[in-house]
């Protein structure tokens, strides 16, 4: 004759199940909120590369700070550039650059890529500074 | 099968959880790396504009800071007392050395951050030189002396012949454009090069680092491991293996030396920064990458030696035997004093050099001998005297073979052989903008 579970081994199954159920739920949530954290971070960190390499071709003199809209899989992201500048500079207290291009500090760049939240809500995801030459470089 | 289920349940979640850990930190990682390597391309633009500073030392801005320093490494903070150090916050510290001249950059940078309390460094090594101008080097032969008759060559010329000479001009020769002179083809800021290389030897030698007398250095007794070496009163000598692999010391190295420095032996050495009193002599197959080399006792490269980089040298530069002066390379002499007062370069027996050679002074002298292969700008004060063939440009005084009076070269110029990527110096006159000649990255 074939014998069943008892009802007390159903129950102790379902109550060891169910304690489990919470943190398992919750590593998996976290699990795939990590997850799309980590590929929000990578597109940020791709979108700061090509503005990284936008700068590059970029006169140092003509670099302005700037703000650039994208759309990446229906999330909408913009991108600051600051340069810091003459203008910049004076807020500082700093002396003018001089016209000299030998002279000239290099340029202090910073990229950041913010995601939007909502309608005018926008997460910092990723923040990125460096400096360039301000003399003029030929390929 | 509840308890199947469970089991399938924790693997699922274990496996998730997994992956997204790993994901997170090679996200992170990503992140700091690419900080990192922004810093050391960051501190690469500070080397650079310390170097464009020095030529231009009288006009020096209130904000350049003074850059004869042995080693320059800036915190990234806050701050606006620095010209070159981020005025806005950022993580990590970026550094550099400082090269000992300014004509070929060889820059090493470097930039860290912290990942997990360890440091994350990249290193960017890159080598600058200037544009090359269309004019004045389309001749491949330029003669300066007033006093100079119609030179006789007696070898192949290919390319134009610019005198100054106030003589007649020759049928198929042009005449050299009003005023000018070899200071067309001397780099400007050689002056406060020398003078810099010179101020850092007398810090370094009295320094702390100083240590009484010299070394000698080989696989089993490698060099401290240090950014920076001092030996005051003593020679001090690297010694290779004469078989199997050649000895790599490693690292990017600054060695001041009040004696004489020695590479021997099967060796190589990258991006090292020489300052010696006495001569350096690099021999047998010792092989020096992206070298910045100052020497005021004369520097010689022999047996199958070979150098790149930059040399300044009181004094002269013999290039024999098999050795070479290999791409890209530039190289200074001016007068001495005692034995080796004239300014001096030889390349001579079967040495081979690709690079800006410069011979200052009324009495300097460029040799290229019977057998050597030169390509390049020479440039002589003095004499220039082509037995083999210079592919490129001569610009001298006169050229002259070993009869004096005579004007009279047996060799060959030929023009049209210099190399299209030809790095010249960054400090001619004019500005010539900067150039990238090679650039590595390492992690």
């Amino acid at each position: 004759m074939k014998r069943g579970y008892t009802l007390v081994e159903v129950l102790m199954a379902l109550v060891i199940l169910a304690v489990l159920a919470v943190p398992l739920g919750y590593v998996l949530e976290n699990t795939g909120e990590g997850s799309a954290r980590a590929r929000l971070r990578d597109q940020a960190l791709a979108l700061a590369q090509e503005a990284w390499t936008l700068s590059r071709a970029t006169d140092p003199d003509s670099l302005r700070d700037t703000v650039w809209d994208r759309d990446i899989s229906g999330a909408r992201w913009r991108i600051f550039r600051d340069v810091f500048d003459s203008a910049d500079r004076s807020a500082a207290g700093l002396p003018p650059i001089r016209p000299s291009a030998a002279l000239q500090p290099p340029v202090e760049i910073s990229v950041c890529a913010l995601r939007a939240r909502g309608e005018d809500d926008w997460d910092t995801v990723r923040c990125f500074r460096w400096l360039r030459p301000r003399m003029r470089i030929l390929p | 099968m509840v308890l199947f289920g469970m089991a399938l349940a924790l693997l699922i979640a274990a496996v998730g959880w997994t992956r997204a850990w790993s994901r997170r930190t090679e996200s992170a990682h990503l992140c700091l790396a690419w900080q990192s390597r922004l810093l050391a391309e960051s501190a690469t633009a500070c080397a650079l504009q310390d170097a464009m500073a020095r030529q231009v030392p009288a006009a020096r801005d209130s904000t350049t800071k003074d850059t004869t320093s042995k080693r320059r490494s800036t915190s990234v903070q806050d701050t606006a007392d620095s010209a070159c150090g981020f005025l806005g916050p950022a993580p990590g510290t970026m550094s550099w050395e400082p090269p000992a001249g300014t004509q070929l950059l060889s820059v090493h940078a470097r930039g860290s951050v912290t990942e997990s309390g360890q440091p994350l460094v990249v290193e960017l090594r890159s080598i600058w030189g200037g544009a090359p101008p269309l004019d004045p080097f389309s001749p491949a032969l330029s003669l300066w002396d007033r006093n100079a008759g119609v030179p006789r060559l007696t070898g192949k010329v290919r390319g134009e012949v610019r005198l100054r000479a106030d003589s007649a001009v020759p049928s198929g020769f042009v005449s050299q454009p009003s005023g000018g002179g070899i200071s067309d083809f001397v780099p400007s800021s050689l002056g406060s090069d020398t003078a810099a290389a010179m101020d850092r030897m007398a810090v370094a030698f009295r320094s702390e680092d100083a240590r009484l007398g010299g070394a000698r250095f080989s696989p089993s007794d490698p060099p401290p491991d240090q950014d920076s070496l001092v030996y005051t009163i003593g020679d001090v000598v690297f010694d290779g293996p004469w078989t199997g692999d050649p000895w790599v010391p490693g690292g990017s190295r600054t060695l001041f030396v009040e004696g004489r420095v020695e590479f021997r032996g099967r060796m190589a050495l990258d991006s090292w920064r020489i300052y010696a009193v006495g001569p350096v002599v690099v021999q047998d197959e010792a092989a020096l990458r992206s070298m910045d080399i100052f020497s005021e006792g004369g520097v010689q490269v022999s047996d199958k030696a070979s150098v790149s980089g930059q040399i300044l040298s009181k004094g002269s530069l013999v290039l024999s035997g098999n050795a070479s002066l290999a791409a890209p390379a530039f190289a200074a002499v001016w007068p001495g004093k005692g034995a080796d007062s004239v300014p001096r370069i030889a390349v001579q027996d079967r040495a081979a050099a690709q690079a800006y050679l410069v011979a200052l002074g009324g009495g300097a002298e460029i040799r290229l001998g019977p057998g050597a292969d030169f390509r390049g700008v020479a440039v002589s004060g003095g004499l220039l005297r082509v037995q083999g063939t210079l592919h490129g440009v001569g610009v001298a005084g006169r050229v002259d073979c070993d009869q004096s009076g005579s004007d009279c070269s047996d060799g060959n110029f030929d023009r049209p052989s210099l190399p299209a990527d030809f790095a010249f110096p960054l400090g001619l006159p004019g500005n010539l903008g900067l150039r990238l000649v090679s650039w590595e990255t390492s992690r």
